[in-house]
């Protein structure tokens, strides 16, 4: 099969002009040009360049979003195998575009994609998690010498072949994937440890990440006068769980309106948590939420009012992002309505 | 010292007579029924799944790996035989296959085994023959009661299993010292932390909850016999199933390795509390343990997610305090996508991780030509039979803590 490939350049190397041309909105132009005539030599009748786009790199830095977008629809009719942007080497627009090319064609449109710049390029940062990046640190004068590597692991990518930082060269993109070991977990387990007691060097298999720390807001001056909302992880829903709040790894949360109620009750409101016995919560759910609680406070002025709706999710194996998107939507939600304080319960 | 006779089945069928011969273990299913005769079990189906075959295991709470001692000689101690310690004497293993029990449980999340295809590469179990033991519970069965019921029949038809083979002359003999050896390579010790936190999530250490346990110095020949039964049904791939603790890798490669390139210096019993209070004392607690049996290095395992990575991590900032430096296997949080921090913390003192896989990662299955253990799953609309996309994480001991796993998680 002759796979279908196609280019991406700015309007520097596409031959239309410097600076003065740096405004060029998208374009695509039939078959090579500039440096994808050096490219298709090296592709041989393995690949055909079938077009080739071209963004003004300011235009693209202004307008990052609506470039994007008008270039994934320049691209998609063009059904291509492959993907290929620059080489953009250390220039910081072109390699912004580049490394947007490359992650919109593979993360978006599922089509093979690599892009090729200096490893410095703020490019590679700004996309390096969704998108192949071969690093080159030479010059613009010697593309010849940047061209093969782009050109090869997008050759693997389109035929589906495994790639690896490692034996093709790419920036590791820093997601995590699963592969099958090669020794027992065991056996690494204790060569690791007999490394770090003789203080030879080792390698954790897994990095240590840094957590943003949300420092907590200031203290509420006068909880008489505050309207206090309640929040949960413990999976409390409504019988039937209508938004279908999975018993682990939640990929939602959801919000019930609780105007009028003044308590849970048991058969009306359940748990859907998956990580702990929730009988004894399910005969009172105001153990997991305590609606009833709240409303006691409030009869006795201890709070102003409990806002009329809880929000919900389960915790149980739910990873950090999504944790913190919920947290983010809650807490913005949250403000918007005017709360002044919010009761965790977790379970 | 233990003496664990192994005897390798490589396939098992039915027969009016149970017998072992040539690695072909022949059992009556009707034998195996009448040892799991309870008032709370209405009924029993016995089946056999063998690796290769397009079978898709559902609902499998619990596995164990066959074993007898014969004569007065007790396994399962506290569950099934008298609480009486043990780890000594002979005790005959079937190894190449497991015993499954299957069935439905309230809230019990539902872990799958495929028998052939992708799904087959990352179940551990998928390699060996299996005896799938699906249960019936009588209309209005204390769920309590009758989970205990399940785990009383599996260990017995362990037992059987055991037994039918003890006359056969073991494939294998290998000798199992308790007491540590002495020498001048490095002294590791191996810290097991324990799920055990109320029904349904329990683990049992001579028949007792370890749930307000300290931490306790064992065997391996103890967990060898037995000691050491799960009864926890969460998180189909990060328990440590009755087969784990049985089979436990960590516990073999320390094993194989004393006198090699280091002193097997023991193994300590480790619950993982509910309470932050509580997680940081038994973790205080286990590190001076370790510094006290003498160990220099110890490898940490955990069971469960998210609150019992914290037992992990205060484990070993407590250990690498005292100057016991530590390793700890753990499966990765890293999202469906893989971008997601692969830990919940950052851990003082936790520099050595060995990566388990990423739990979310999904996994693309084939269609199937039978499924064993119900026809639905809470996780899956549409037949069970067709193909699907499941997560890593519900496959039984795809990401097992203690390492039964092939998988590992990398930076692609």
């Amino acid at each position: 099969m002759v796979l279908r490939v196609v280019h991406y350049l700015n309007q520097f190397f596409a031959g239309l002009g410097g600076e003065e041309k740096a405004n060029l909105p998208p374009e695509v132009r039939p078959g090579p040009v500039g440096p994808g005539r050096l490219l298709q030599q090296m592709l041989g009748d393995r690949g055909e360049i079938v077009a080739t786009l071209i963004c003004g790199d300011t235009y693209f830095a202004e307008h990052p979003d609506e470039a994007s977008r008008r270039l994934a629809d320049l691209l998609r009719p063009l059904q291509p195998n492959i993907l290929l942007a620059g080489p953009a080497f250390s220039s910081g627009r072109y390699g912004l575009a580049c490394g947007e090319m490359a992650r919109m064609a593979f993360q978006d449109l599922k089509i093979a994609a690599v892009a090729s710049m200096h490893a410095e390029n703020p490019g590679v940062q700004a996309a390096l998690a969704g998108a192949y990046i071969v690093p080159y640190g030479g010059s613009a004068a010697s593309l010849k010498e940047a061209l093969p590597s782009l050109l090869t692991l997008g050759l693997k990518l389109a035929e589906g072949k495994a790639v690896s930082p490692e034996a093709n060269g790419y920036l590791p993109r820093g997601l995590r994937k699963n592969i099958p070991a090669d020794r027992p977990a065991a056996a690494r387990a204790l060569e690791m440890l007999l490394a770090k007691l003789s203080g030879r060097p080792f390698t954790s298999e897994i990095p240590i990440p840094r957590f943003d720390r949300v420092p907590p807001a200031p203290p509420v001056p006068d909880s008489s006068q505050a309207t206090v909302a309640l929040v949960t992880e413990s999976g409390l829903v409504p019988a039937g769980n209508p938004d279908r709040i999975e018993s682990s790894r939640a990929s939602r949360f959801a919000r019930y309106s609780i105007g009028e109620l003044r308590t849970f009750a048991a058969g009306e409101f359940e748990s859907v948590h998956g990580g702990y016995a929730t009988d004894y919560a399910n005969a009172d759910p105001n153990r997991l939420v305590p609606l009833d609680g709240a409303h006691r406070l409030e009869a006795a002025g201890r709070i102003g009012r409990t806002h009329d709706v809880f929000y919900t999710t389960v915790g149980n194996g739910t990873s950090v992002s999504k944790a913190q998107a919920f947290g983010q939507a809650i807490a913005d939600d949250l403000r918007k309505a005017g709360v002044h304080a919010a009761i965790f319960t977790s379970t | 010292m233990l003496t664990v006779h192994k005897h390798i089945v490589r396939d098992i069928e039915f027969g009016p007579k149970a017998s072992f011969r040539g690695g072909l273990l022949t059992v009556v299913p009707e034998e195996i029924q009448a040892l799991a005769a309870h008032p709370l079990v209405r009924s029993l189906d016995v089946r056999i799944a063998r690796p290769g075959e397009k079978i898709r295991i559902i609902r499998i709470l619990d596995a164990v790996e066959p074993r007898a001692k014969g004569g007065d000689g007790v396994v399962f101690p506290g569950v099934l035989g008298p609480a009486q310690v043990v780890g000594t004497g002979e005790t005959h293993v079937l190894s190449g296959c497991a015993i499954l029990s299957v069935s439905f449980l309230p809230r019990a999340q539902e872990a799958l085994i495929d028998m052939a295809g992708p799904g087959a590469g990352v179940s551990p179990l998928a390699k060996k023959t299996l005896l799938i033991l699906e249960f019936t519970p009588v209309e209005g069965a204390h769920w309590g009661e009758y989970e205990a019921a399940i785990r009383l029949a599996m260990l017995k038809v362990a037992v059987h299993l055991g037994e039918i083979a003890r006359s056969v002359p073991p494939d294998e003999t290998q000798e199992v010292l308790s007491r540590s050896s002495v020498s001048h390579l490095p002294r590791i010790g191996y810290i097991i932390n324990l799920q055990a936190q109320g029904s349904f999530k329990d683990t049992f250490v001579y028949g007792k909850s370890a749930r307000d346990f300290l931490p306790t110095q064992i065997t391996p020949g103890e967990i060898l016999d037995g000691a050491v039964v799960s009864g926890n049904y969460g998180h189909p791939s990060l328990k440590n199933s009755t087969y784990a603790h049985l089979t436990n890798p960590v516990m073999w490669e320390l094993i194989r390795r004393d006198g090699d390139d280091l002193t097997f210096g023991g193994i300590i019993l480790k619950p993982e509390p509910t309470t932050l209070q509580g997680k940081a004392l038994v973790a205080e607690y286990a590190a001076n343990l370790a510094n006290l049996l003498g160990w220099e290095g110890v490898v940490v395992t955990k069971e469960g997610g998210g609150n019992a990575d914290i037992d992990l991590f205060l484990t070993a900032e407590h250990c690498e305090r005292r100057g016991v430096r530590t390793v700890l296997l753990m499966a990765e949080l890293a999202g469906a996508d893989g971008r997601t921090p692969p830990l919940l913390d950052s851990p003082p003192g936790a520099d050595a991780l060995v990566s388990l896989g990423n739990y979310e990662e999904p996994m693309e299955l084939p269609p199937v030509e039978q499924v064993i253990g119900g026809d639905s799953l809470r996780m899956v609309e549409g037949p069970l039979a067709g193909p699907l996309t499941i997560p890593t994480a519900a496959f039984f001991g795809a990401l097992s803590p203690v390492g039964l796993g092939s998988l590992m998680a990398r930076a692609g």
